[in-house]
């Protein structure tokens, strides 16, 4: 072919560019379908009624004492949640990093466990100590039988299991804060006359002040959007996320199920806000070019000394004893879990032999290893995709609204997204090709999907932030088309980050129950689903069982996640990416939050790569 | 064989090169010389293609590339962070551009040790990751690489800057060499001077987005166009009024306006000249010595003016620092900038 028109598209590279007009496409379709239609739709079906603007729902919503007294129980939860778990946060993470505790460094395994042992797991973990047949109900009822059986319920239940539930962010966060203090800092205050106290007072909690506003605000935004504690434990004592659910499935409260997920969003956002000025305002970590690290401080007073020893260990108990007994009592026979006792004699592996085998049970193991690894794979190809286009595109508006629509799913709580693809969808739609979501089998991992999408864009970016931009000039200029070098180039460079990001991702939503309960398919129930459903005290000891197993396993499997993000196979990764040799770090943190993923460490020294742990699930 | 006409570059209201013109034959050394800022990387990277010209035009061999998509100008670059990839060995970093022209392997593989050689890398580097290799190896690898598909034209981005002192000079000799070997057209961006007087037959001296002087290193030395010239080669000591008139007076063969600028190379100051010669003498004190090992360098006062002088440490001109000393400077040396 030579035609002088061809020619012309060849020099100009426009043919070269037709996948990326495709790629264009796909997005603004995305964007449009799934981002944007279902929530300008939850607005219109709270408030277009009938061709008109009206406030009903707004009327039938303050009618409805279930309803009112959800909102003042989200807001009662999220607000005593603030206290107890930045109490706990800052202590526990205070006897691990700051003083000298002795066994500081089991200690620290214990309060970090939530990391794997999270969400539902974490949830069905504590109703089997301390629920109505739970191991510790059992073990009190021998010596005081007059205790209520049901005593782990309500408010004081939901507080308890998410109080202890939510403290990864501190151990994460918090403890990067105090790791990344100036020990020449608290050795001048010493130096100028302080006592532990003060030193504790005006030097190190004013340093941390950013990230501990940041971790209120993320507690509080945690306790307003509960959803699997309450269910699993609140018993009445019900919140604005479980109510949603349970009027989303009343097709006559609809409305009101999207007006409380619309209440939900606003103070997302209002909270988002607030957290970003704060991070705004910048944070305290030393100036000093020869910082030196937190040399332990360890506590003079004797007296002071034995009770925070005592009370960290009691600490380390309560983490750790829901964890082991959970292990443990998934190798006991059905005997052995009925009767609550830990024995050899009752030792068996036919639990896991019967999880492994048995299709009514590995099949929810299945089902969400398939929907959350398939939507974390999608979901860092179709972000690496968007960031590269943004950061080619920096100055461009269009390039720039684009990543702001994908931040969508931050600002707004999941289940308002999925309320707005239930209400926007089912019935078959020209803009799904014809199809509908109701009943259809990829609405839930494409709500995955779509709610991993602002953390992945943003690690991603920040992937091509520590991407030698000269790598990229110097493969065009050896003659390379911009998608070879995509190919050949960028997307080895990026492959530690994107794979980290699949396995997070993975992680987060592996033992998913908030989205499940909205859009599973009924013949494809999620292991969040099913934990849920053996939790119930009807159900029979075999269904215990297999909770127990698929706890371990979804432990197992976290922990061998966190083993390949942040074990050896990132430093194999960085080191082949170049990015080991030009010092640079891979940023791989993801807090995801209820609220969505937040960039906490803008107000940390040490970007050390910090993990989620998903504890808006609980 | 190149020529920028009427360069310009634009960010958004800040323009970074100002209409800048200049030939380059072929074969030559060329080298943009200038302060961080001043507009040389930009003005090398839109020969390159990487920075679109809001004006002017690019011409290689009287074709306009200006819009030419950057893997088709067919150039060589060489990156102040060598830019190796590092997720492929050193053999594979240099095959890179000829696997892109779908080179056979055997072609590929000639050329790849064929340049190894040139860049003096042995066969059991070529198998190593680029990350294995030190600072100087891996220049070398970049060398190599940039050279592998025979680009007549290679484009420099300050390549020796990460290196140390001692390893920089080696290079500097070596890229000269292989540049005369291989017969290309080499177009090298630096800040530092010595490099670019060492290793250019034309030197273009950028300040501000503008082009102040091109010429030949001696040119650009001893006949420095502009004042920013004359202060950025080299150094150069500032003339007092004082002194510039004294000069003035005890001289026939050149007058300064006195209400210029005059300046004159360290070097150019004299212990001795001589005899007839037009130099005027200048008693001077002296204030501190610094010694080199090669040379010193002694600072005095003459005149209001603080003038630095260079001595060579050959052991003949032996001077007692505690005395005032003659100097001589002829009018000849003095470099005249400007007047009210």
């Amino acid at each position: 072919m030579n035609h002088p028109f061809i020619n012309k598209m060849k020099d100009s590279n426009i043919l070269s560019r037709i996948p990326f007009y495709l790629f264009c496409g796909f997005t603004a379709w995305f964007v449009v379908t799934l981002l944007i239609l279902p929530n300008i739709n939850v607005l219109v079906d709270i408030f277009w009624v009938d061709g008109q603007l009206s406030l009903s729902a707004i009327g039938r919503l303050s009618s409805s004492k279930r309803a009112i007294s959800a909102i003042l129980n989200s807001f009662l939860l999220a607000t005593v949640l603030t206290f107890t778990v930045n109490i706990v946060g800052v202590f526990i993470v205070l006897v691990t990093e700051y003083f000298d505790i002795k066994g500081s460094k089991l200690l620290r395994i214990g309060f970090l466990s939530t990391l794997v042992f999270s969400g539902m797991v974490l949830n069905n973990g504590y109703l089997y100590v301390y629920g109505q047949n739970g191991v510790l109900t059992n073990f009190m009822l021998r010596f005081f039988p007059e205790i209520n059986p049901g005593w782990f319920t309500g408010f004081p239940a939901v507080l308890f299991v998410m109080t202890f539930a939510c403290t990864t962010n501190h151990m994460l966060f918090f403890r990067n804060g105090v790791k990344g203090l100036d020990n020449s800092t608290i050795e001048a205050a010493k130096n100028l006359g302080g006592n532990q106290w003060k030193v504790l007072k005006d030097v190190v909690f004013p340093t941390l002040f950013p990230v501990m506003m940041t971790l209120i605000i993320m507690s509080f935004q945690m306790g307003l959007g509960a959803m699997a504690a309450p269910i699993m434990v609140g018993g009445r004592f019900e919140t604005i996320s479980p109510l949603i659910l349970s009027f989303t499935q009343r097709p006559g409260s609809r409305d009101l199920a999207a007006l409380l997920s619309i209440i939900l969003g606003i103070a997302q956002i209002i909270l988002l806000v607030v957290m970003t000025r704060n991070e705004k305002k910048g944070n305290y970590m030393s100036i000093s070019k020869t910082k030196t690290r937190v040399a332990k401080q360890k506590i003079d007073h004797p007296v002071v000394n034995a009770i925070v020893h005592i009370i960290s260990y009691l600490l380390f108990l309560v983490y750790m004893i829901p964890l082991i007994l959970v292990i443990l009592f998934s190798f006991m026979n059905l005997q052995g879990i009925s009767q609550t006792i830990l024995s050899f004699e009752y030792f068996t592996l036919s639990n896991y032999a019967d999880i492994l085998t048995n299709n009514n049970n590995y099949g929810p193991l299945l089902t969400s290893v398939f929907y959350s690894g398939g939507a974390a794979v999608l979901a860092v190809l179709f972000m690496i995709m968007i960031a590269r286009i943004v950061m080619k595109n920096k100055n461009n508006k269009l390039a720039e609204w684009t990543e702001y629509f994908f931040y969508i799913p931050w600002l707004l709580p999941g289940l308002m997204l999925a309320l707005g693809l239930i209400i926007s969808y089912d019935a078959p739609s020209w803009l799904l090709l014809g199809n509908s979501v109701i009943g259809s089998v990829w609405i839930l991992p494409l709500m995955y999907l779509i709610m991993m999408l602002p953390s992945t864009l943003r690690y991603i970016k920040g992937a091509y932030y520590s991407f030698d931009n000269n790598l990229e000039d110097a493969s065009r200029i050896l003659g390379s088309s911009s998608l070879r070098t995509f190919v050949q180039v960028i997307l080895p460079a990026l492959l530690p980050t994107a794979l980290a990001l699949v396995a997070l991702n993975f992680n987060n939503f592996l033992a998913d129950y908030d989205l499940s309960a909205f859009l599973y398919h009924p013949a494809y129930p999620t292991i969040g689903i099913a934990i849920r459903q053996n939790a119930d005290a009807a159900n029979n000891v075999n269904a215990a069982a297999v909770n127990l197993v698929y706890s371990v396993i979804i432990m197992g499997v976290s922990a061998f996640m966190f083993y390949i993000v942040y074990g050896r196979g990132s430093k194999v990764g960085e080191k082949k990416s170049g990015l080991k040799k030009s010092k640079k770090r891979i940023k791989l943190p993801v807090v995801n939050t209820a609220m969505g993923d937040m960039d906490v460490n803008k107000s940390l020294p040490d970007t050390e790569k910090t993990i989620n742990t998903n504890n808006g699930k609980n | 064989m190149i020529e920028i006409k009427d360069l310009q570059i634009k960010y958004d209201d800040f323009v970074a090169i100002n209409d800048i013109n200049f030939q380059i034959e072929e074969g030559e050394f060329f080298t943009l010389l200038g302060p961080s800022g001043c507009g040389k990387t930009t003005t090398l990277r839109a020969i390159a293609g990487f920075n679109k010209p809001s004006k002017g035009s690019i011409n290689v061999k009287g074709k306009n590339i200006t819009n030419t998509p950057i893997e088709k100008r067919g150039l060589g670059m060489i990156f102040q962070s060598y830019a190796l990839f590092p997720t492929m060995s050193v053999y594979n970093n240099i095959a890179y551009g000829l696997k892109i022209e779908k080179k056979s392997k055997s072609d590929i593989h000639e050329r790849v040790l064929e340049l190894a050689e040139l860049v003096e890398l042995n066969e059991s580097q070529l198998e190593k990751n680029v990350s294995d290799l030190s600072g100087g190896q891996q220049q070398r690898v970049a060398i190599a690489r940039a050279l592998a598909k025979r680009p007549n034209i290679v484009l420099f981005d300050e390549p020796l800057s990460n290196l140390d002192a001692k390893l920089r000079k080696q290079l500097r000799l070596e890229l000269k060499r292989i540049q005369r070997e291989t017969g290309m057209t080499a177009i090298y961006v630096t800040h530092d001077q010595d490099e670019a007087l060492e290793i250019s037959d034309k030197i273009a001296v950028f300040n501000d987005g503008v082009i102040e002087q091109i010429g030949t290193p001696r040119e650009i030395y001893d006949h420095s166009s502009t004042e920013f010239v004359c202060k950025f080669i080299g150094e150069a000591n500032y003339i007092d009024r004082a002194l510039i008139e004294y000069i003035n007076q005890h001289n026939e063969k050149r007058q300064f306006d006195a209400t210029s600028r005059h300046y004159i190379r360290e070097e150019k100051i004299k212990l001795w000249v001589p005899e007839n010669s037009v130099a005027v003498p200048i008693q001077a004190k002296i204030i501190d010595e610094v010694f080199y090992g090669t040379f010193s360098t002694f600072i005095c006062e003459a005149l209001d003016t603080t003038l630095r002088i260079i001595v060579k440490e050959d052991g003949n001109d032996v001077i007692d620092s505690s005395k005032e000393l003659t100097v001589y400077i002829e009018p000849k040396d003095i470099l005249e900038y400007g007047g009210d």
